[in-house]
């Protein structure tokens, strides 16, 4: 008998040596991805990746509240569901509210509940024209406050969730500036962060600097991210784009101009592979470009995206058993052309 | 992190034609809107050094808007109403009263249209709208002409009701306007009424765009000729609902074209053509300059451009299509403005540099449309430069093209001036130029408040490269390098006093054209010496001077426990009088001529010189006058001398008792004085360490029962303090 006692005992020795393990380890993460255009209609091409890359949720920008006529807050740009959408069963959506700052900046007293209201409202139709009258898991807000504003905007998240039912739980973007400086920014009272991992660089002409992601301004403030005391989820950037540069200087941003385009163009001649000369005054979707302005592309190479996720696994804090949520930003067929289902594959699974 | 789609600047599309329609029949009651109270936008002449209306443009045509303001897409209400009513007073021979129309066509309501449209045959009109009736008893022939304009206007109420985008009206409420307004419109064309036959296919034609019907739309434009008269107005209106059409089958070509043509031909629909007026790729634009077909179309098309996005590209590119063009003047001139008043621009000077190149060119093409403008221009540009010769020499050819233009010789002079500046010399011949440039500027000259300022802040700093400090000072008070500690220096005051009385050339009087005035230094000098104990010389030097009639705006002798600034403001005299600075340092004196002898009357007059200099400060009722001055200060020191002084002769306990208390008063001013301004909160005072505690020996005074019951400060400390 003795060898088969020292059998079981090895055997839960080993087993308690692998759980010991597993328990260091931390689960992998939620995949997601945010949609940020007008109309919710999913491409081919989107629809695999959804599949291929195991996604879990889409941030759906619902809406935006801005400052409107009177300086009241205004809906504005609700998203428009196409017919017939055929949205993968296990996709979870979560509708994003985008709210401008300045809304709350000089908000009547007391506006908060009404404003609310407004917003779950809305958010309601939303539901409906989902096709499925679904009945959302969470919702997230979208504001860059400041010390300035957080009291309100607190006070608008309370008010909101007073409206929303018991189960329905509640994110907030979290910008690194926020991360850095809570005790003046205040951490807001949702139930879960979305750290959005991104513009942290800087908008300028030098070919070296870099405005989707700079990992040496990231370093500036990782140094608390594990202290944070909000559950942290991650948004990384996947998109590019264009910068319009004039004698030097930043004059405007070309959101929806994908760099891959610019040397398609004949009114543009290459400087380097990210920097283009205006050759003649024209428009690109609507922005008016002069003769002798210069195109700065601005992409993330799939190094660069790694890195960034590196960066959040060795600084975000390690929660015992909760699973985190990693979106990439954002779902556009132009995004996953650029890095190919693998490299975003990757990145998914560095971040934890 | 919302990134807006740039879709959404097309949503307010179609919203223009609808708000101007509905005022054009029914609407609107020709207010202009309502300004937003508190802050006015500053004007153009507020921002910059050259004056736009020098070009001899029409303002109203935007040489100083931002098309995407408020100001220039906004109506024109009034001027819309003028439109229409002068359409109908057409339509009447000028035989109907405006006011009497006008009551029926915009507000009498659908009872009244018919019972008056009745009336016409019976004789019993609604009361609002008899003297309409009366008008028509009294001449026939307009009988006709009413009944169908009331026709027109039911039918057009109708319509307008109709007229717009929402799903809420049903397709079939429009749709049952279509035959009658055709019918309608045929009858107008066959008995020869180009009036009725143009409004009521305006009407068909709106209710079918919002049918959203847009090939109907064009063919309608195309093909019905009454839509082009006899109301010009209406005509662009029927222009603008074709680009509408035009953006809305994904014509944005032909679409940009119309509203370019639109823009140029109608004042009305400018500021709503501007406003939709969005080219979006290079192939669009291409596409509209080609449909263009001629240069001068391209212009316009290229002005659009320049009014919304570009001035310099646009003027470049009507360079070279058109060199003579007339529509270069007023982009050049914007953008000249534009780069002085814009805070956002990476690069003036390089904006500066390009629109120099530019008008030069122009105004050397023979042809050239009003050459003496691009000099004008072109000697500003040199001006801002520095460059004097240049300046000078384009200048002078400005102004011999048009001796006589009084508005060119105001900017040239201005322009001369600033050339002078930039350029920096001191030496006595560039400066008296300067200065006779400066002071014989017309006063009428709209910039000159910005010009004074940059000239007055460019020649601050030079004088003062060159040691010239009291100069730089008068040229430009607060910005230029006297430190403000010189302003407690009194040989400062004092040197500034004696610049004052050198008016001798051109360049002194200029540079005494300053908000420091003999006046408000003698103040200063006289403050000064007020809160440094030198009565006999303030009394002394503001004797006979202005400065020492200026009154208080509180009687400074006026004591209490807890200051209220509200409380005392224009008390005075026992005599009803104010009291004036002079005679304040008048009775100082008397009073320190008795507090500098002994017992409890020198203890009163202590008292009182402490509690007028304790007032006189930033925390007293009578600090009105030196609240704008370099003096103000929250220092109390010189009224805690008194206080001490008083504290120290007085016998009586009650007297002592309030020595002691308005000495911790002004303790408390003291200590506040010395934190950096940047720390001080409002009610957050320091505690008088020293004095309070001499107070609370007086705890047995009726004085200090007093201060108990009306000071919280002190009672909150004095609860505090252990008991014996």
């Amino acid at each position: 008998m003795g060898w088969q006692r020292t059998m079981v005992l090895g055997l839960a020795a080993l087993a308690l040596l692998l759980t010991a393990c597993r328990r260091g380890e931390r689960p992998a993460s939620s995949h997601a991805f945010y949609y940020w255009r007008t109309t919710f209609d999913l491409t081919t091409a989107e629809q695999r990746a959804l599949s291929e890359l195991s996604v879990d949720k889409l941030y759906l920008r619902a809406f935006d509240v801005v400052l409107g006529r009177d300086d009241a807050p205004e809906l504005v740009g609700v998203v428009q569901v196409r017919e017939n959408l055929a949205l993968p069963e296990n996709v979870e959506v979560v509708p994003v509210v985008f709210l401008k700052n300045q809304i709350f900046v000089n908000a009547e007293p007391e506006g908060e509940s009404a404003l609310a209201l407004q917003v779950w409202k809305e958010l309601s139709n939303l539901g409906k024209a989902l096709g499925k009258a679904r009945d959302f898991q969470e919702l997230q807000l979208d504001c860059d406050w400041t010390d300035l504003t957080r009291e309100r905007y607190f006070a608008f998240v309370r008010a909101l969730r007073a409206l929303s039912p018991p189960g329905l739980r509640m994110s907030a973007t979290i910008r690194l500036h926020q991360i850095k400086f809570r005790e003046r920014t205040g951490v807001p009272p949702v139930d879960r962060g979305m750290l959005m991992f991104y513009n942290m660089g800087s908008f300028s002409g030098e070919s070296k600097d870099r405005s989707i992601f700079d990992a040496e301004a990231a370093q500036r403030y990782l140094a608390r991210l594990d202290t944070y005391p909000l559950a942290l989820d991650a948004a990384l950037p996947i998109w590019s784009w264009t910068l319009q540069l004039r004698d030097g200087q930043v004059v405007g941003l070309l959101q929806s101009t994908d760099p891959a385009e610019l040397p398609r163009l004949d009114f543009v001649a290459p400087q380097t592979e990210q920097r283009f000369e205006v050759t003649r005054t024209t428009f690109l979707h609507g922005t008016l470009l002069r003769a002798g302005d210069v195109l700065k592309a601005e992409t993330l190479s799939a190094a660069d995206l790694r890195q960034a996720a590196s960066l959040l696994t060795q600084n975000l804090a390690r929660p015992a058993s909760v699973r985190r949520t990693v979106a990439l930003f954002d779902l556009a067929e132009r995004n996953l052309s650029r890095y190919g289902l693998p490299a975003l594959e990757q990145t998914f699974q560095t971040v934890r | 992190m919302a990134f807006l789609p740039w879709s959404r600047r097309f949503k307010r599309f179609a919203s223009g034609p609808v708000l101007l329609l509905a005022a054009l029949v029914v609407g609107g009651d020709g207010q202009p809107q309502a300004q937003a109270c508190g802050y006015t936008e500053p004007s153009m002449s507020e921002l910059s050094t050259f004056d736009p209306a020098v070009a001899g443009e029409p303002v109203d045509l935007g040489l100083q808007y931002d098309v995407n303001t408020t100001g220039v897409g906004d109506r024109c209400a009034e001027c819309e109403r003028r439109s229409m009513r002068e359409d109908w007073r057409g339509y009447f021979d000028g035989l109907l009263n405006d006011a009497d129309w006008e009551e029926a066509l915009l507000r009498a309501n659908a009872a009244d249209l018919s019972a008056l449209e009745a009336s016409v045959a019976s004789g019993q009109a609604p009361v609002r709208l008899r003297p309409l009736f009366v008008t028509v008893q009294r001449q026939p022939t307009l009988k006709l002409r009413l009944l169908r304009a009331l026709s027109y206007v039911k039918i057009a109420r109708e319509a307008e009701a109709v007229a717009n985008l929402s799903n809420a009206t049903s397709p079939a409420e429009r749709q049952r306007l279509q035959v009658p307004l055709q019918k309608a419109a045929a009858a107008a064309v066959a008995r020869r009424d180009p009036f009725l036959a143009q409004r009521y296919s305006f009407l068909r034609l709106r209710v079918t765009f919002y049918q959203r019907r847009w090939q109907e739309v064009e063919q309608m434009v195309a093909s019905l000729p009454e839509l082009n008269r006899p109301s010009l107005d209406l005509a662009w209106r029927s222009r603008h609902y074709l680009a509408g059409a035009l953006r809305r089958t994904g014509k944005l070509a032909a679409a940009n074209l119309e509203l370019a043509r639109i823009h140029a031909g109608s004042k009305l629909l400018a500021g709503i053509a501007a406003a939709d007026f969005q080219p979006q790729e290079d192939a669009d634009w291409r596409a509209t300059l080609q449909q263009a077909g001629d240069p001068q179309t391209r212009a316009l098309l290229w002005r659009m451009v320049g009014l919304k996005f570009d001035g310099l590209a646009a003027a470049q590119e009507i360079f070279k299509l058109e060199p003579t063009s007339k529509l270069l003047a007023l982009l050049i001139v914007r953008e000249l403005t534009r780069s002085e008043a814009s805070d956002n621009l990476p690069d003036p000077t390089k904006l500066d540099a390009a629109l120099e190149k530019l008008v030069l060119a122009i105004a050397a093409t023979p042809g050239a449309d009003r050459p003496w403008l691009m000099d004008l221009v072109g000697g500003h540009l040199a001006a801002k430069r520095g460059d004097v010769t240049a300046a000078r020499d384009r200048l002078q050819r400005a102004l011999s093209a048009r001796p006589d233009d009084q508005r060119l010789r105001n900017q040239a002079r201005a322009s001369l001036s600033m050339a002078l500046a930039h350029r920096g010399k001191t030496d006595p011949a560039s400066l008296k130029e300067l200065a006779e440039l400066m002071l014989a500027q017309d006063p009428q000259f709209p910039n000159l408040g910005v010009v004074n300022r940059q000239v007055r802040g460019l020649l601050a700093s030079a004088v003062a490269r060159k040691g010239g400090k009291i100069d730089a000072e008068f040229l430009a008070p607060g910005t230029s390098s006297v430190p403000e500690s010189s302003w407690q220096d009194p040989m400062f005051l004092q040197r500034m006093l004696a610049r004052t009385k050198q008016q001798r050339t051109a360049f002194d009087r200029f540079v005494l054209a300053s908000n420091h005035t003999r006046e408000s230094l003698e103040l200063e000098l006289g403050l000064h010496r007020l809160f440094h104990n030198q009565l006999a010389s303030a009394q002394q030097q503001l004797a006979g001077q202005t400065a020492g009639t200026l009154e208080l705006n509180a009687d400074p002798f006026v004591t209490r426990i807890k200051d209220c600034f509200d409380c005392d403001f224009g008390s005075r005299r026992s005599d009803g009088k104010a009291w004036t600075l002079h005679e304040l340092t008048v009775s100082l004196n008397s009073l320190q001529t008795r507090a500098n002898r002994d017992g409890d009357a020198a203890a009163r007059a202590s008292l009182a010189l402490g509690t007028a200099l304790y007032n006189l400060t930033l925390l007293g009722s009578a600090r009105s006058i030196a609240k704008y001055t370099h003096q103000a200060t929250y220092d109390t020191s010189a009224a805690l001398y008194w206080y001490r002084r008083a504290y120290a002769l007085a016998r009586d306990r009650e007297l002592k008792a309030q020595a002691a208390y308005l000495a911790a008063k002004a303790e408390r001013g003291t200590l506040f004085a010395k934190r950096p301004p940047s720390t001080r909160p409002n009610e957050d005072l320091p505690l008088p360490s020293t004095w309070f505690p001499l107070v609370k020996t007086f705890a047995d005074t009726a004085y200090h029962r007093q201060v108990l019951a009306e000071c919280g400060t002190y009672r909150t400390w004095f609860a505090r303090q252990p008991s014996r």
